[in-house]
């Protein structure tokens, strides 16, 4: 059972970790950013090759791939939101979809089908106590980068004058906006701290298993889920959403289906929005100005 | 508010964007073959698996074809009725998705205009080709995917490699006896109907066998830990698993993680090769088998002919990527080849299904697959090639077994 729950809990931090960047974005300019799929690819290819060609240690790769990943994201909100930060939020998500194409379609161009792994010999033990848990370090690995990451946010957006910002702007734009607050740019770092994440996300997915050009649509998918459940703008919704979902899907597979696990996991999810729409942790949003 | 002016700007976007799609889309069908200076052209299609998860093994298939298809042409092209034609392979990809097979299907029959049409799809897409198949004048030979009786009742549909149904689940059995394995646990992916029917409809019936376990993971799946959390607490002699070998590396490697393997036998169903892989994946497969295999070229231990075979298709493509399906594409070209050249006719198409139903494997010395003497093909249009189960030893796989399973 020890070992079914730690499964969930390694499980739930990569997709806390999407779902964090999906609600950041969300959360502070209201844009459901499907786009940060793509992003997870990238993030992961490019880590790859650092890795690879550059024989980059993975640490750095990973800080590399989080930065390029950043960078590409606010590239990305000048091109695909800016101009629609007015328009309806049907524009937005279209918007991103062809955002989440147009990134999977331009790895697969580039990089083509074949499906990669990420090396990473330092890590290549497992920690157990026999009989009871097996973890490969690569999943210690995994919980620790979500934690500090996590921390890392937590400290930004409180205690930093850019994260006040994007709080201000979360609550209330227009008045952050007379106020002064520089909307741009809050939309820049925003885009970059959560395309960092989701790049970060794709890294570790492809150290701890395989990653190719479409594995991008399955997990921003699974990380909008997990955002609805714990909470459309709430972070520690997200983190939440998250583990849960995780061990939701460990549980269903040992012991109930895995044919099914989709179909369980998200009836369960449905079922918790049906008796508390808002999310674990949501609150009423107003609607965008 | 939208003036005249945008609307007009509209309308001539939309035209140029229907219009540039038009322009790709015709351009879309990509012709290969040696350029015919003289002499007819006989233009064969090729339903592509080049993209998706089927990739692996379509680009295989598709390489051996154009390596055949090169060789024929030039000794000559192949000589029907007195009059020689040079072959042109006319592909599309389908990505191995059965809803996009059939619409390349139609592509090729309606606007191509082609009768012959060689497939290298999933296993899952010939059963969706199947019921179109029926009804068009063409006929299509299968040379990838296992699912059984996928040319049952389609006159018109064969295929050179081996039926995933009662054959392979011969060859299961026969080596997991073998082995003695009794008690058995399954992992496939989802949408392979051969290994659904081997591991519900099959195994459960054979005595001595009992199944412990049935599981199946979605397309994509990276984490394969808590069923193997629970095969493991299970206990059993063999895991058979099942699907793409793209994901056989993160498996095997959780298997080993979790202590289930080494352990029990692992025996693979992923068509999986050396040179398909890189250098770390072929060590996580050390020690384990693999069956969904009928050829020996890839192996420690391959036949004069496939040695050649191999060493022309590693000059022309390079050696990444052969494994097993390249002799079944390669085939696929000659037997269509022989077999218009004994109807002597390229369009009396109930002629060419009666030459193929009567070529035998002696016929076409070319074939590299090891075809049962005599006939290719039984009544229903099914070859049947022996099935080889390989151990992975070093990098390498040696073969240990093999049976036609009939």
């Amino acid at each position: 059972m020890i070992q079914v729950l730690v499964n969930g809990l390694v499980n739930g931090a990569i997709l806390t970790l999407m779902a964090i960047s999906v609600t950041i974005i969300f959360g502070v300019l209201r844009v459901p950013h499907f786009g940060l799929g793509g992003i997870f690819v990238w993030g992961a290819f490019i880590a790859y090759f650092t890795r690879i060609t550059w024989g980059l240690n993975v640490l750095t790769a990973m800080l590399f791939s989080a930065t390029l990943s950043a960078i590409l994201g606010v590239v990305i909100e000048k091109i695909a939101f800016k101009r629609l930060r007015g328009a309806s939020e049907d524009a937005m998500f279209v918007s991103a979809i062809g955002v989440l194409i147009a990134l999977e379609n331009g790895a697969h161009l580039i990089w083509g089908e074949q499906t990669r792994s990420i090396p990473f010999p330092l890590l290549d033990f497992v920690l157990s106590l026999p009989g009871v848990l097996y973890l490969p370090a690569m999943r210690v690995l995994i919980l620790l980068v979500v934690g500090l990451v996590t921390l890392g946010l937590h400290f930004y957006v409180k205690k930093t004058k850019m994260g006040k910002a994007m709080r201000a702007v979360a609550q209330n734009r227009i008045s952050s906006c007379l106020l002064g607050v520089p909307i741009d740019r809050v939309a820049s770092y925003t885009f970059a701290f959560g395309s960092a994440m989701a790049g970060m996300a794709g890294t570790l997915v492809g150290i701890a298993f395989t990653f190719s050009y479409d594995m991008g649509t399955m997990s921003v998918l699974k990380a909008f889920v997990v955002v609805v459940l714990g909470g459309l703008g709430s972070i520690g919704g997200a983190i939440i959403g998250g583990f849960i979902l995780g061990i939701i899907d460990s549980l269903t597979l040992t012991f109930l289906t895995s044919q099914y696990k989709y179909l369980v996991s998200f009836s369960l999810i449905i079922l918790v929005l049906v008796l508390r729409p808002s999310g674990i942790f949501g609150q009423k949003l107003s609607r965008p100005q | 508010m939208l003036t005249n002016k945008k609307v007009q700007y509209f309308w001539v976007i939309l035209l140029g964007v229907a219009v540039t799609m038009l322009l790709i889309h015709q351009g879309e069908a990509v012709a290969q073959s040696t350029p015919a200076k003289d002499g007819k052209i006989l233009r064969i299609g090729e339903l592509a698996g080049l993209t998706g998860g089927i990739a692996p093994y379509g680009i295989q298939l598709h390489n051996a074809r154009l390596l055949a298809i090169e060789e024929i042409n030039n000794k000559g092209g192949v000589v029907v009725g007195n009059v020689p034609y040079k072959i042109e392979l006319v592909h599309l990809d389908a990505g191995g998705a059965p809803a996009e097979s059939i619409k390349v299907l139609e592509r090729l029959i309606t606007i191509e205009k082609l009768k012959f049409i060689l497939d290298g799809a999933s296993s899952s897409a010939e059963y969706a080709l199947a019921p179109v198949l029926k009804t068009k004048e063409v006929i299509m030979i299968w040379s990838g995917g296992n699912d059984p009786d996928t040319t049952v009742g389609i006159p018109n549909a064969f295929r050179n490699h081996f039926d995933g149904g009662k054959p392979f689940v011969k060859v299961n059995e026969l080596f997991l006896n073998k082995m003695k394995v009794k008690k058995i646990s399954t992992y496939g992916q989802t949408g392979h109907a051969d290994f659904k029917r081997l591991v519900e409809e099959y195994l459960p019936k054979v005595a001595g066998f009992q199944v412990l376990s049935t599981d199946w993971y979605p397309y994509g799946e990276k984490d394969y830990f808590p069923i193997l959390t629970k095969i493991k607490t299970l206990k059993p002699d063999a895991v058979l698993a099942h699907g793409f070998f793209t994901d056989a590396v993160p498996m095997l490697k959780q298997a080993r993680e979790i202590g289930l393997f080494p352990g029990v036998l692992w025996l693979n169903q992923y068509a999986a090769a050396p040179l398909m892989m890189d250098k770390p994946s072929r060590q996580v497969f050390d020690g384990t088998y693999e069956i969904l295999v009928s050829s020996f070229a890839a192996t420690s231990d391959p036949p004069a002919k496939s040695k050649k075979f191999f060493n022309a298709y590693g000059k022309k493509f390079g050696e990444t990527g052969f494994g097993g399906w390249a002799e079944a594409g390669y085939d696929s070209v000659y037997i269509l080849a022989k077999a218009l050249e004994k109807a002597g006719t390229v369009d009396g198409l109930p002629k060419i299904i009666g030459a193929l139903h009567d070529l035998t494997t002696e016929e076409i010395p070319e074939l590299l697959q090891p075809y049962k003497p005599g006939k290719i093909f039984d009544a229903e249009g099914q070859a049947y090639p022996k099935i080889v189960v390989v151990e992975w030893k070093e990098e390498k796989q040696v073969p240990v077994f093999s049976d036609y399973g009939r």
